[in-house]
């Protein structure tokens, strides 16, 4: 595989602009930044460590012109290979660029340097009351750009929103090179488009954001947790409706199904009653006053037909034993197949019954084991194909299962990514779920964002 | 200020009636002076233009066929709901058609499980609502004239309304759009489901103004209507407490569903007008709105109760039962009627600021005011920090809208100036075209442009709107702001 080598010209222009300590140019070096969570990965031609917006539109202003390619890049846990740099192309790490520049609780807001951390952030507003809502589950080490940059939710999405709902404003820069402001500093504005929202979840293919300013929620007093099983999915579903219906919004609302459950049972003794065919955990925030009649609330809305246990738990041991079902998941599928299929998606929350239902045929079908949980107040389920990658003939049967899944969800009226975006991983999927005339419209907007074409192209929508 | 915006040169093509004619069904079809005259404003009515001709399609067919003929002739088009837009969005152009939705008032659906409802766009806000009320559901966002305000209008403004600091503005509510392009054809965004994959059209088609796309059908996200509202009036000595008052209540954490400020003049109308029991002495009352279940609406009342008498109120009163809580809404909810009966006229500002700067803000328009020798009344949303001072004038009193409309443009400015926005809620639309020279700069303004040109290369999607041309800011003498020499440096300037 021969990569493209960018000129020594070109090279020393970069140099100039970030400083030759920023700039890496040693394959050895760069293959560090050439890969995120996707497994997948390409060799740059270069990569600069940014500090400031001129910079960015410096190095893009010499890109431009000359064809090269451009990704940005914050501490790569993306999924989907968003952050996968075009091979010889360079890559803008936001790594250093990290400032928290200030905090305003009066506006509840905060202005903040792209390549700062969810949890760096989390933990300088919570002294103030404040956080954050977006929670993806590598919050650790995952950078606010990236969130911003692939509209990244979590658990507490379904009462306080995706990354859209919690930003003011960016300032970003075009594939021209220039910088631009959008949206506002209050909670209200109206002007002109909102190129906020429309360069959120742009993948880095619109512009490249180099500061935000966002929208802080008061931090909740208080939490309450329960556990609810349920004999099946159906059981599960029509209390996930019941809760969403009643005025008690949970801060989280996460279910697992009985592939799940069982997966885990193989493991470790949980405790559950054999008959368990589906687990919610449900958790409720707010002030300490009223936190366990919110709670009761809750559990009211959870007891339908089918239901087998319900639990809450108050103090942080009860709060971690209630966990322990679903914590213990992750590590026993890694376990299982560690080159599982995770795909993200969302179907509406009243067809999630038939969702799972139709999922289990499949698996059926095709004999590959799906193992199902997610965020299930705003319908986001985490399919997992177990599969090993060495048995051609399951990654065979494994893709056309994945091929059924998404009609399946299309067909349903769902989405084919919740939170995980699209980047190269689905994007030959978009079409069955976009109109031809929305796909063209978005193609057109990318070329007035970036009219060199040069802004992480090939990610995120399908070629023309 | 010119009345009409449009800078291009007209270019009427009056063929179109006939072939419009020929598509539409009888009486569809308005061309004479009589028929047209109701179309020539919406409700800024400082700006009158009779459109050439009406179209009143009664179906997504008969609007793409509407589309298809004024594209192909490179005639410009305008669409209008029920006309109550602030800012002259729906203000026809003398050579385009003007597309009224009138007839797409169907309510398609009501989902309770998914908790949505499908809609055309000329449906009221409020039968939406109203459509949801049997299942115990309701539809969130609420602008003061949802009685008589068309959905596709809310979503082709991002209208807010009194609730939206809790619950959000039109895009935080609405789930799918049907549209039709420039070319007619037909398109949808957006998905019953959390987040569609690609850009999010869905946002950047909301409070687009008529510019981008044609709506012709609207999925909206219902909410559970909330246990119980409780509200509390607080009477304030002055202004700037009351404005600090609001600061404290947000920054203690809490996110009342409404809170609400009314200056003393606007106080004595309201007063004057509906006898809501308000305290005519106070210089400024708040109104606070919060809604929940049960308990938590009980605890939130003692805390805010609290933050109210600590920041200074002089009277703070919770209404006793649901007639007083409706009472007390019903002075804020008169209160433009109400100051209407003040002066002859008045003209409804729509700036919005950071919340702490609400005292020094407040200060800054009454000493505008007085240099321009006009009165000011305030009535706004002060949880959010967007501000509706209403400038009272008299149109036949030469020289006074002149001065009027100046005093607004300085309060824009202002607003711009501390960091906020010329507009909160109402749109840009022709009345703020001025002002968005002074918010964006040239780059920010010329990508606005090309996202249109995205959507609608032609220019014939509501021309002349929401976005200034360059040549008229250049015009507006904003541009020395735009070679880094802003007038207020040291501001953030989001």
């Amino acid at each position: 595989m021969s990569t493209p080598k960018l000129p020594e010209r070109l090279v020393r222009a970069l140099a100039d602009i970030v400083g030759a300590e920023a700039l890496l140019t040693d394959p050895a070096d760069n293959w560090a930044y050439g890969y995120d969570n996707s497994r997948r990965q390409e060799l740059p031609g270069a990569v600069a460590f940014v500090r400031t917006a001129e910079q960015v539109c410096q190095l893009v202003r010499r890109c431009g012109p000359a064809g090269v390619p451009v990704t940005a890049r914050g501490l790569g846990t993306g999924t989907t290979g968003a952050t996968v740099p075009e091979p010889g192309g360079l890559v803008i790490a936001f790594e250093r660029m990290n400032r928290l520049l200030d905090i305003d609780a009066a506006n509840r807001l905060a202005h903040v340097e792209p390549g700062l951390t969810n949890q760096q952030l989390q933990q300088a507003l919570a002294p103030q009351g404040f956080f954050w809502p977006p929670d993806p589950t590598s919050a650790a080490v995952c950078t606010i750009g990236g969130n911003l940059a692939y509209n990244s939710a979590g658990p507490r999405a379904v009462k306080y929103g995706t990354p859209r709902e919690n930003t003011l404003g960016l300032t970003a820069v075009t594939g021209n090179g220039e910088l631009i402001r959008t949206g506002v500093e209050t909670t209200k504005g109206v002007v002109g488009y909102d190129l906020t929202r429309l360069l959120i979840g742009s993948e880095g293919t619109l512009a490249l954001i180099v500061g935000a300013t966002l929208k802080l929620s008061p931090k909740p007093e208080a939490k309450r947790t329960l556990a609810a099983t349920y004999r099946d999915i159906h059981a599960a579903a029509t209390a996930v409706a019941a809760i969403m219906a009643q005025p008690v919004t949970p801060c989280a609302l996460e279910f697992m199904d009985a592939a799940a459950i069982e997966m885990v049972r193989e493991f470790s003794d949980l405790g559950l009653a054999p008959e368990t065919g589906a687990l919610l955990m449900i958790e409720v925030d707010g002030p300490e006053a009223c936190i366990d009649l919110s709670a009761a609330d809750v559990s009211a809305a959870a007891r339908v037909p089918g239901l087998l246990t319900c639990r809450t738990a108050a103090d942080p041991a009860d709060i971690a034993a209630l966990w322990k079902t679903r914590k213990a998941l992750s590590p026993a599928l890694r376990h299982v197949a560690p080159k599982k299929i995770n795909e993200d998606v969302v179907v509406p929350v009243s067809r999630m019954a038939s969702f799972i239902e139709g999922l289990e045929q499949l698996s059926r079908r095709t004999g590959i084991r799906i193992v199902n949980f997610g965020h299930a107040g705003n319908g986001n389920i985490h399919v997992n194909l177990l599969v090993n990658p060495d048995d051609r003939d399951e990654m065979r049967r494994a893709q056309e299962c994945l091929n059924a899944v998404f009609d399946l969800v299309v067909n349903l009226g769902g989405t084919l990514s919740g939170e995980h975006g699209v980047g190269l991983e689905k994007r030959d999927f978009v079409e069955r779920e976009l109109d031809p005339a929305a796909l063209r419209l978005m193609h057109a907007i990318k070329g007035q964002f970036d009219p060199h074409g040069i802004l992480n192209p090939g990610k995120g929508l399908p070629a023309p | 200020m010119p009345r009409i915006p449009d800078e291009r040169p007209l270019n009427p093509q009056p063929d179109i009636i006939a072939a419009l004619s020929a598509v539409l069904p009888a009486g569809t079809v308005l061309s004479s002076a009589a028929e047209l005259a109701p179309y020539e404003c919406d409700g800024l009515t400082a700006f009158r233009q009779r459109p050439m001709v009406v179209a009143l399609p009664e179906c997504i067919e008969q609007v793409q066929q509407v589309l298809r003929l004024c594209h192909d002739a490179r005639v410009p088009v305008v669409v209008r709901g029920a006309g109550t837009g602030l800012s002259g969005g729906a203000l026809p152009l003398a050579d385009g058609v003007l597309v009224s939705l009138a007839k797409f008032n169907r309510i398609l659906a009501v989902d309770p499980d998914s908790l949505s409802a499908r809609v055309q766009p000329g449906v009221r806000n409020l039968a939406i609502s109203e459509a949801a009320a049997p299942y115990g559901l309701y539809y969130a966002p609420d602008p003061s004239s949802q009685i008589a305000c068309t959905i596709g209008g809310n979503v082709a403004e991002n209208s807010g309304g009194v609730h939206c600091l809790k619950y959000g503005l039109t895009v935080h509510n609405i789930l799918k759009l049907k549209l039709l392009t420039i070319e007619g054809e037909l398109f949808e965004v957006g998905r019953e489901a959390l987040d569609a994959p690609g850009l999010d059209l869905l946002a950047l088609l909301t409070g687009s103004e008529g510019m981008l796309a044609v709506i012709v059908e609207i999925t909206v996200k219902l909410l559970p209507k909330p246990e119980r509202a409780q509200v509390l009036l607080a009477a304030f000595a002055d202004v700037e407490t009351a404005g600090a008052a609001v600061a404290g209540i947000i920054a203690a954490g809490i996110t009342p569903a409404g809170l609400e400020m009314m200056d003393n003049p606007a106080i004595r109308a309201a007063e004057d007008f509906v006898q809501a029991g308000y305290p005519v002495e106070a210089e400024a009352v708040l109104i606070c709105e919060l809604d929940g279940f049960n308990a938590e609406v009980s605890f939130e009342v003692m805390r805010v109760r609290e933050l109210l008498l600590s920041a200074g109120a002089t009277e703070v009163r919770t209404a006793a039962d649901e007639a007083e809580r409706l009472l007390f809404w019903k002075g804020r909810k008169a209160a433009f009627p109400a100051v209407g009966r003040l002066s002859p006229d008045y003209y409804c500002m729509d700036g919005t600021i950071p919340r702490r700067e609400l005292p020094r803000v407040l200060r800054r328009i009454a000493e505008l005011a007085a240099d321009y020798s006009l009165r000011v009344a305030n009535v706004f949303h002060a949880g959010d920090g967007n501000l509706h001072p209403l400038i009272l004038y008299d149109a036949n009193h030469p020289g006074e809208l002149e001065r009027a409309e100046e005093l607004g443009g300085a309060i824009l400015e202002l607003c711009v100036a501390v960091g906020g926005t010329v507009t909160g809620e109402h749109g840009v639309g022709v009345e703020k075209l001025n002002q968005m020279c002074v918010q964006f700069n040239t780059t920010e303004l010329e990508q606005m442009h090309r996202v249109k040109a995205a959507f609608d290369p032609h220019g014939l999607l509501n021309p002349g709107k929401a976005v200034p041309t360059l040549h008229r800011c250049a015009e507006f003498g904003a541009m020395h702001v735009h070679h880094g020499e802003l007038k207020f440096p040291e501001l953030p300037r989001f």
